[in-house]
């Protein structure tokens, strides 16, 4: 049947053409791969000046400013060029590398959450080989830079770590080994900060420059707020679903039931019954039943609830270190702002939380990159001090890095940031693993007592089913 | 003549050799639809497969996996055989509970909206197509929510479902107080999920509405003449005429809208993100959160999108079965 024949070679042809656009272009990309090597290993010479353009990206499109000012400094110094560009928001950021990475167009350096455990984090991008090695190169110089609590527990795959993924059928990174290390930190902060209106404090009759010592007094202040003025006691970004348990259940847990138990009960060994934790529920449901929380609360997310604070729809912001600058770029005054950690409940193990600074960003070499060396010095001028004093003046973000406090250098903001960051805060030393199933159930139950449908003692007890069964499914508890 | 076309006589096969003018001439059918087959067979059928073979590994989206030469490479990629489909579908309560609640906000909006959309698309065809005048300007009017920019819309609407948005202030002027959302239609558990399937309503009348408007100029006049002469009213016309003749376009509305229903996520991404503690958590948003959120797991990602795929799949073909019997 020709006609039957020519449908079927029609076919093998249309067919043939697309296997020829869908294979492995491995044989056309090995000489460039190649190429790659040599032009690493010829840096030095070409660090010298020499048209050599670097690109970086981010997903912070506020970090670009602060990146661009390093650059610019960086090439007056070296004649290498940095372009900076930024993908937002997250989600398309991570996209963007997922298909870059299989298009082999990653950047000279990438900007990524610092220490994601997640899979598609960091350490799979290195499991992997999309990035350049850097263990042995971040020398103790280099690494005495940075802030306690962030290279050495973000950038270096630790033991910790590493048990955990043995024991996790969905880890994709257990080829690598203790000590591993692909990135180094830029930028730090943390959440549990609180920032007050003043100016609502003073219209209720309180003292403003005062700031709550418990949980408790600070519920108080928001009753009185709401009484005197109207306005709603709390607002934050309770949309994104992360914030209530990262930002309020776990500072006010890890003061009111100490690391070791605030370790043991995310860790499987303890039950979120225990009335160190459930009283922190009950504390946080309170906020609800008390109707104290912003209009629209579950619908505001992390930016517009920053707003709603600046345009004075609710006396209280919780936020981060991150949160001040956007304050003031949005036109508040410094002046009109008290601020503090998230104050302890009542009975804690701990009457003040000292916050510390976490790695929240973390600088890679992918190792496509053609200008390897030149890309890892530019990290390693990004991070120096002086450097980061630049774009911590410029963005007004904290960097992981320590660097000046005087407000002449960084200006008053920063400063003011940079000394409310403590050493010794808990969470630096605290081993728990908060799992995926367990923080999905308790982040809905947050939710929940703002929509009144469930409450702190049917809580636990599903967040501890969740945790047990999550725990098992890796062989039993975290010791 | 056939045998004008024959240029010679292959003496092997005894068969007539054709000129190339006349395989031209016979293929040129597949000649034309030869580009549209190629963009199908890469943009189409390739990715379908590749999702299909996805869902069977554990993939982080880096390292090796490609169909053509198959490759995966662990530690990024490994073949999990069913593991991707049964831990949403049983074998992880956390997932399972929210996989199967999500089906069920998926199937609540599937039926809301198709039936809203035709309730309010055809009387609105009907009375469009009996307008005597500026019925050009009406069509152009009712096909502008179809043509505006999603994101556009979407932030609008939030703004009007807010605590102290349009929607609340027009309930407090009628005096409908007790039906306001205090706390914003998006940010409480009983209104959030009707006010996103209001907004999906809002943006699939239009499209109904045209599709509905085509299929009653093809309706005799005449039959709605012998209707009035036999004493029927609007609403008896509609019901008995109108609606029996536009099943097909009624199929049509259906089928898109239950397709709309269950793969659609867009707004719902935007508008609550799957809140007010998950109440309006969508089978396309977890999709979408497995793939590219921050836990990138295409593998189970694509099982999921298959299991809609099969959903959607069995419902159409129970609609046409439906309809067709109707029929």
């Amino acid at each position: 049947m020709p006609h039957r024949k020519h449908v079927i070679l029609s076919l093998l042809l249309l067919l043939s053409l697309v296997l020829a656009a869908c294979g492995d272009s491995t044989a056309t990309q090995a000489p460039a791969a190649s190429n790659t090597t040599a032009a690493a290993g010829a840096t030095t010479a070409a660090s010298s000046g020499s048209g050599v353009e670097l690109s970086m990206w981010t997903w912070k499109i506020a970090h670009v400013a602060g990146i661009q000012a390093v650059a610019a400094n960086y090439q007056a110094k070296t004649g290498v060029k940095v372009n900076v560009q930024a993908f937002n928001p997250d989600d398309t950021y991570r996209t963007k590398i997922t298909t870059s990475a299989q298009s082999g167009d990653l950047p000279d350096i990438l900007s990524y959450w610092s220490g994601s455990t997640a899979s598609g984090g960091e350490w799979d991008m290195g499991a992997a080989g999309l990035l350049t090695e850097l263990t042995g190169k971040v020398d103790s110089a280099w690494q005495s830079q940075f802030l306690a609590g962030t290279y050495n527990k973000t950038s270096v795959l630790t033991q910790d770590v590493l048990d955990a993924c043995a024991k996790d059928p969905k880890c994709n990174f257990k080829n690598l080994k203790v000590g591993q290390s692909f990135s180094v930190p830029y930028l730090a902060g943390n959440a549990f900060f609180v920032y007050g209106s003043k100016s609502l404090m003073t219209k209720a009759g309180l003292d403003p420059n005062k700031a709550p010592a418990t949980a408790e007094e600070w519920l108080t202040m928001m009753q009185t707020i709401k009484q005197k003025t109207g306005t709603p006691g709390v607002v934050t970004g309770v949309k994104n679903p992360d914030v209530l348990q990262y930002w309020l259940y776990n500072p006010l847990m890890m003061a009111s039931c100490g690391q070791d138990t605030y370790d043991a009960i995310y860790n499987g060994r303890d039950s979120f019954a225990n009335p160190c934790s459930l009283n922190v529920l009950k504390w946080i449901n309170s906020i609800a039943q008390n109707d104290l929380w912003a209009a629209d609360i579950l619908s505001t997310d992390i930016d517009p609830a920053d707003v709603a604070f600046t345009q004075g729809k609710a006396a209280f912001d919780i936020g981060g270190t991150y949160t001040l600058s956007f304050l003031l770029a949005q036109g508040m005054k410094s002046d009109d702002i008290i601020s503090f950690a998230i104050p302890p409940l009542k009975g804690s193990k701990y009457d003040k939380l000292a916050v510390n600074a976490s790695a929240l960003i973390d600088a890679m070499v992918t190792k496509s990159s053609k200008h390897q060396a030149e890309a890892l010095d530019f990290i390693k001028f990004l991070t120096s001090p002086d450097q980061m004093a630049v774009f911590a003046k410029t963005v007004g973000d904290l960097p992981a890095v320590k660097i000046s406090s005087d407000p002449a250098k960084v200006g008053p903001v920063m400063a003011g940031l940079v000394s409310s960051i403590s050493d010794n805060s808990p969470f630096a030393v605290s081993k728990a693993q908060a799992l995926d199933d367990p923080s999905k159930v308790l982040k809905l139950g947050l939710q929940q007592f703002i929509t009144k449908e469930d409450t702190p003692d049917s809580l636990v007890k599903k967040v501890d089913a969740a945790n047990k069964s999550a725990w098992d499914a890796r062989g039993g508890p975290k010791a | 003549m056939a045998q004008a076309n024959i240029s010679a006589i292959d003496k092997r096969q005894g068969r007539p050799r054709k000129s190339f003018r006349a395989i031209l001439r016979a293929n040129s059918g597949f000649l034309f639809v030869a580009p549209a087959m190629l963009i199908f067979l890469v943009f189409g059928l390739y990715t379908v497969i590749y999702s299909g073979v996805l869902s069977f590994f554990r993939w982080n989206g880096y390292g090796d996996f490609s169909l053509i030469p198959f490759k995966c490479g662990p530690p990024s990629c490994q073949f999990v055989g069913l593991d991707n489909f049964t831990e949403f579908l049983f074998v992880n309560p956390t997932e399972s509970h929210y996989f199967w609640q999500s089906i069920q906000n998926n199937i609540i909006i599937a039926v809301v909206v198709t039936i809203g959309t035709i309730v309010i698309a055809l009387p609105l065809a009907t009375a469009l197509s009996r307008a005597m005048r500026f019925q050009g300007l009406l069509r152009t009017l009712i096909m502008l929510p179809t043509v505006t920019a999603g994101i556009a819309i979407y932030y609008v609407w939030s703004f009007i479902f807010q605590s102290d948005g349009l929607l609340n202030n027009i309930l407090g002027t009628f005096g409908l107080g007790f039906l306001q959302a205090k706390q914003g239609w998006l940010s409480q558990s009983d209104r959030a999920l009707p006010a996103l399937m209001i907004v999906m309503i809002w943006g699939a009348v239009p499209f109904a509405t045209i599709l509905y408007m085509a299929g009653i100029q093809t309706i005799n006049r005449e039959l709605y003449e012998s209707g009035i002469l036999d004493g029927a009213n609007a609403l008896q016309l509609l019901w008995h005429i109108t609606w029996p003749l536009l099943y097909p376009i009624t199929v049509i509305i259906t089928i898109t809208s239950i397709n709309n229903a269950f793969q659609g996520y867009e707004m719902v991404y935007l508008m609550t993100g799957g809140g007010p503690a998950g109440h309006t958590e969508v089978v396309g948003l977890q999709v979408f959160e497995y793939g590219f959120g921050s836990s990138q797991q295409l593998g189970l990602a694509s099982a999921m999108s298959w299991l809609l795929f099969l959903v959607v799949f069995i419902i159409a073909l129970i609609n046409l079965r439906f309809f067709r019997a109707k029929d």
